[in-house]
C-alpha cells in the first residue's frame, strides 16, 4: 500500500459510515479528532516525505541541494512569521462573518468619474438608470419621486371642490326636476296635444312653487327656483296655437321679466295683433253701450248695428278687420236674427279670413249645432281637432252631432277617444252623464255625478246633469236642492239658470223665477225659447231632454 | 400656440389646478414617479404634473383615464347646475337679476366652473401617445382589451389633441356666449 493509500485509509477510518451521525455528532470534537488525526497523519506524511525527497534527490549535485535548503528555510522562516491560527479550528456550519471580511481596494483600480451627461438630474451624484432609454433619473431618485405625497393644500383644494360638486348635483336635480315638464311639451305640441302641453307648463310653475315653499320662510319670503323667462315664451307660443292673439297678448302684458321691445318676430307680431284687438274691442264696445243706453229696453236693431259698425270701420281705419267681421255675427245675435243669418255672417268671416280659426270656429260650431246642421258642426270639429287633439269642447259636440244624426256607433267611438284625449275631466264627465241620460239610465247618471263631485264640488255643469236626472226621476225637490247649491257656486252657466228657473216655475217660487230672470237680463240675455215654452207649460221636461238636442238651446 | 394654450389655462385655473392634482393623485396610485409637482409651468406640459412614463399597459391606460374620467363628470354636473336654469329655463334674465342676483351669480359660477372643466378633460398627448403604444403598439394588449378600449382610447387621443390646439376652450366658449345671447 503506497502512502496515498495509507492516507486515505486512515481518512476514511475517521469519518463515520452514518452520515447522520456527522449531523449529531458535537461538531467542535469531531472537528477535533479530524484535527488530531490530521496532524498525526500530516507528522508522519511529512516524515516519509522527507524520505523519499532524499532518496530523490541522491543523485542531485550538491550545488542543488543546498539551493533547495537554502529554499525550505525561509519557507520555515515565513511560515514561523504568520500567525499561530492553531486554535482557530475550522468548525463546520461557523462560517466567518461578513462583517470580518475587508474589502481592500485595489491598488491597480482608478477612481471612476461619472461624466456630466449620465448624472442624475435629481441627485446629481448617482448615474442615470439605463434601463429605460432616455430617462434622466438614477434608480435611487425615481424610487423616492414615485413616493412623493400629495401636499395638504391639494387635499383641502379636492375637498373644496367636492363641495362645489355636491352643490352643483343638487341644483342640476332641482332643475332638471323643474324643466322635465317644459321638455315634455315639445314632444306634446308636435303631436298636435296642445291641452296636454299646457297642462305640462302648469305642472312645472306647481313644481317651481312647491320647492320654494320647502326653503326657511316659505315660498313668498324666498324665491330661487322658477320656471324662467324662456319657458314664459314657450307658453306664450303654445297659447297663441290654442286661444289665438288675444290670449297670448294678455300673458305678454302681464308677465314680469318680459321686455316688450326685446320679443322674437313671430311674438312681436301676435303681441301687435293683440293691441289692435284691444283697441278695436274697446271702441266697439263703447259704441254697442252708446247703442243699447240710446234704445233702452227695446231689442237691438239688426241692420242699425251694421250701419253703425260700417261707420266706426270708415272712421278708424286701422281698425282689425277680423274682429269687425266677428261683430258683425255678434250684432246677428244679440238682434235675435235666426241662426241661418248668424251662420251666414260666421261663413263670411271664414272665408275672408280662414287662418284666424280662433276668432270664428267655437262659434260656427254652436251656430251649426244649434241649427241642426250637424254636418257643418262636424267638419268644422275636425278642423279644432286638427289643430288641438285635446279639445273636449269638439270631441263633445262631433259626439253630440253624431249621436243627433243617429250614428251611434261613431258617437261612441268619439266617447272613447274623449275619454283617452280629452283633458277637461268635468266635461267629460257632463257629456258622459248626458250620454247616459238620453239612454234612460237615471241612477247612473246621479251615480257618476256622486263620483265627480267628491273630487270637484265646485263643477256646475255636473250639479245641473245631476239634477236634470233626478228631475226625469220625478225628484223635483232634490232636484231644485242640488240646483241651489250649484248657483251658490261661482261656476253659474246661462244653462244653469235657465234649469233653476224651470225648477222654481215647477215649485211655484216665483221669487227665484223672477230673479233668475232679471239675472239674464242684466247679461243682456233673455230665457231661451224652450226654457219660456216649459216654464209656460207648453213642453215637459221630458221632452227637452230627452227628445230632439236633449237639451236647451 | 403654446402662449395661447397657457393662456387658457390660467383662464380655467381652478380645473386646471385641479386636473393636476388628480393627475397627481393617479400617478401615487400607480406608482408613478413624478418629476416636478408644479403645474403651472410655461410650456406645454402646462396644466399637467411631469411624470415618468408608464411602463405597463394598465399604468399607460389608467394614467390617462382616472383623471380624465373625474374632470368628465365634474364638468358635466357644474356645466348642468349652470346652464340648465340660465340657458334653457331663462331664470334671472332681465329684470329678474337685479331681484335675485345671488341666484344669478351662482348660477354664472357654475357655468364657469363647468366651462373650465370642460376645457381641462384631457391628459397630454404624450400621455396619450405612450397609451397607444403600449395597448397598440408591437407588444401590445391582446385583441379583446383592444376592442375594449377602442372607443376609450380615442375619445382620449382626440381631446388630448383638440385641449393642446386650444379647440376645446374655443368651442366652450363660443357655447356659454350662444347662451347668453339667444
Amino acid at each position: 500500500m503506497d502512502e496515498f493509500e495509507k492516507n486515505n485509509e486512515l481518512e476514511t477510518e475517521k469519518l463515520p459510515e452514518n452520515p447522520e451521525e456527522i449531523l449529531s455528532t458535537d461538531a467542535a470534537g469531531e472537528a477535533a479528532e479530524a484535527q488530531e488525526a490530521a496532524e498525526g497523519q500530516e507528522a508522519e506524511t511529512a516524515e516519509e516525505a522527507e524520505e523519499a525527497a532524499d532518496a530523490e534527490t541522491e543523485d542531485v549535485p550538491e550545488e542543488i541541494r543546498e539551493a533547495l535548503d537554502e529554499a525550505e528555510a525561509d519557507l520555515d522562516a515565513e511560515k514561523a512569521d504568520l500567525p499561530d491560527e492553531s486554535d482557530k479550528v475550522f468548525q463546520g456550519g461557523d462560517l466567518q462573518s461578513c462583517e470580518d471580511i475587508t474589502e481592500e481596494p485595489r491598488e491597480d483600480a482608478a477612481e471612476e468619474e461619472i461624466p456630466e451627461e449620465e448624472l442624475c438630474k435629481r441627485c446629481y451624484t448617482r448615474r442615470r438608470d439605463d434601463s429605460v432609454e432616455g430617462f434622466e433619473y438614477c434608480s435611487v431618485c425615481v424610487e423616492e419621486m414615485a413616493a412623493t405625497k400629495v401636499s395638504f393644500g391639494a387635499f383641502f383644494f379636492i375637498f373644496l371642490s367636492a363641495l362645489a360638486f355636491i352643490a352643483a348635483a343638487v341644483f342640476a336635480a332641482v332643475n332638471i326636476y323643474i324643466a322635465k315638464p317644459v321638455h315634455d311639451t315639445g314632444s306634446l305640441i308636435k303631436q298636435h296635444r296642445l291641452s296636454q302641453a299646457m297642462e305640462q307648463f302648469n305642472e312645472a310653475e306647481k313644481r317651481a312653487s312647491e320647492l320654494n315653499a320647502k326653503l326657511p320662510g316659505g315660498k313668498d319670503e324666498i324665491v330661487i327656483f322658477e320656471t324662467g323667462t324662456n319657458t314664459i315664451k314657450r307658453y306664450i307660443r303654445l297659447i297663441e296655437k290654442v286661444g289665438g292673439p288675444i290670449n297670448a297678448g294678455q300673458v305678454i302684458e302681464n308677465a314680469e321679466n318680459i321686455n316688450v321691445k326685446k320679443l322674437s318676430p313671430d311674438m312681436k307680431a301676435a303681441y301687435d295683433e293683440y293691441l289692435k284687438v284691444k283697441e278695436t274691442d274697446s271702441l266697439v264696445y263703447e259704441m254697442f253701450k252708446e247703442y243699447q243706453s240710446s234704445i233702452g229696453e227695446a231689442e237691438p236693431d239688426y241692420k242699425t248695428l251694421l250701419a253703425k259698425l260700417d261707420a266706426l270701420s270708415a272712421e278708424h281705419k286701422d281698425l282689425y278687420a277680423p274682429l269687425m267681421g266677428y261683430y258683425r255675427y255678434y250684432s246677428a245675435k244679440v238682434s235675435g236674427q235666426s241662426l241661418e243669418v248668424q251662420l251666414a255672417q260666421l261663413e263670411k268671416l271664414a272665408e275672408d279670413y280662414p287662418e284666424k280659426l280662433w276668432l270664428y270656429v267655437s262659434p260656427t260650431l254652436e251656430t251649426c249645432f244649434n241649427a241642426e246642421k250637424y254636418e257643418k258642426a262636424i267638419e268644422c270639429c275636425d278642423k279644432v281637432l286638427k289643430t288641438n287633439l285635446n279639445d273636449s269642447s269638439a270631441m263633445i259636440y262631433k259626439a253630440r252631432s253624431y249621436y243627433a244624426m243617429g250614428k251611434t256607433d261613431e258617437a261612441e267611438k268619439m266617447v272613447k277617444l274623449l275619454e283617452t284625449n280629452g283633458r277637461d275631466e268635468d266635461k267629460i264627465v257632463a257629456f258622459k252623464a248626458e250620454m247616459l241620460r238620453r239612454d234612460g239610465k237615471f241612477d247612473e247618471v246621479i251615480a257618476l255625478c256622486d263620483e265627480a263631485l267628491e273630487k270637484n264640488s265646485l263643477a256646475g255643469e255636473i250639479y245641473r246633469q245631476k239634477a236634470i236626472a233626478l228631475m226625469l226621476k220625478g225628484d223635483m225637490e232634490q232636484a231644485h236642492e242640488v240646483l241651489n247649491k250649484a248657483y251658490g257656486q261661482n261656476d253659474v252657466s246661462v244653462e244653469l239658470v235657465e234649469l233653476l228657473a224651470i225648477s222654481a216655475s215647477k215649485k211655484g217660487d216665483t221669487k227665484m223665477l223672477q230673479e233668475m230672470k232679471e239675472l239674464l237680463a242684466y247679461n243682456g240675455i233673455e230665457f231661451s225659447e224652450k226654457t219660456q215654452q216649459c216654464i209656460d207649460g207648453k213642453l215637459t221636461i221630458r221632452q227637452i231632454f230627452m227628445e230632439g238636442r236633449g237639451d236647451l238651446e | 400656440m403654446r402662449i395661447l394654450y397657457i393662456i387658457t389655462k390660467f383662464i380655467t385655473l381652478p380645473m386646471a389646478y385641479l386636473k393636476s392634482v388628480w393627475e397627481h393623485v393617479a400617478c401615487v396610485m400607480l406608482r408613478l414617479a413624478v418629476e416636478h409637482k408644479e403645474c403651472l409651468t410655461m410650456d406645454e406640459a402646462c396644466g399637467h404634473v411631469e411624470h415618468k412614463l408608464a411602463d405597463k399597459k394598465a399604468k399607460a391606460y389608467f394614467v390617462c383615464a382616472i383623471p380624465s374620467f373625474i374632470m368628465t363628470l365634474a364638468a358635466v354636473v357644474l356645466a348642468a347646475a349652470g346652464a340648465i336654469p340660465l340657458f334653457y329655463l331663462g331664470v334671472c334674465k332681465g329684470a329678474a337679476i337685479s331681484s335675485r342676483p345671488g341666484v344669478f351669480w351662482l348660477y354664472v359660477a357654475f357655468i364657469y366652473l363647468g366651462g373650465s372643466a370642460l376645457c381641462n378633460m384631457f391628459p397630454m398627448v404624450e400621455d396619450v401617445m405612450q397609451m397607444r403604444a403600449m395597448i397598440y403598439g408591437k407588444d401590445g394588449a391582446n385583441i379583446f382589451v383592444k376592442i375594449i378600449l377602442f372607443l376609450p382610447v380615442l375619445w382620449l387621443t382626440i381631446g388630448a389633441y383638440l385641449e393642446k390646439y386650444c379647440v376645446t376652450f374655443l368651442l366652450t366658449a363660443g357655447a356659454v356666449a350662444a347662451g347668453f345671447l339667444l
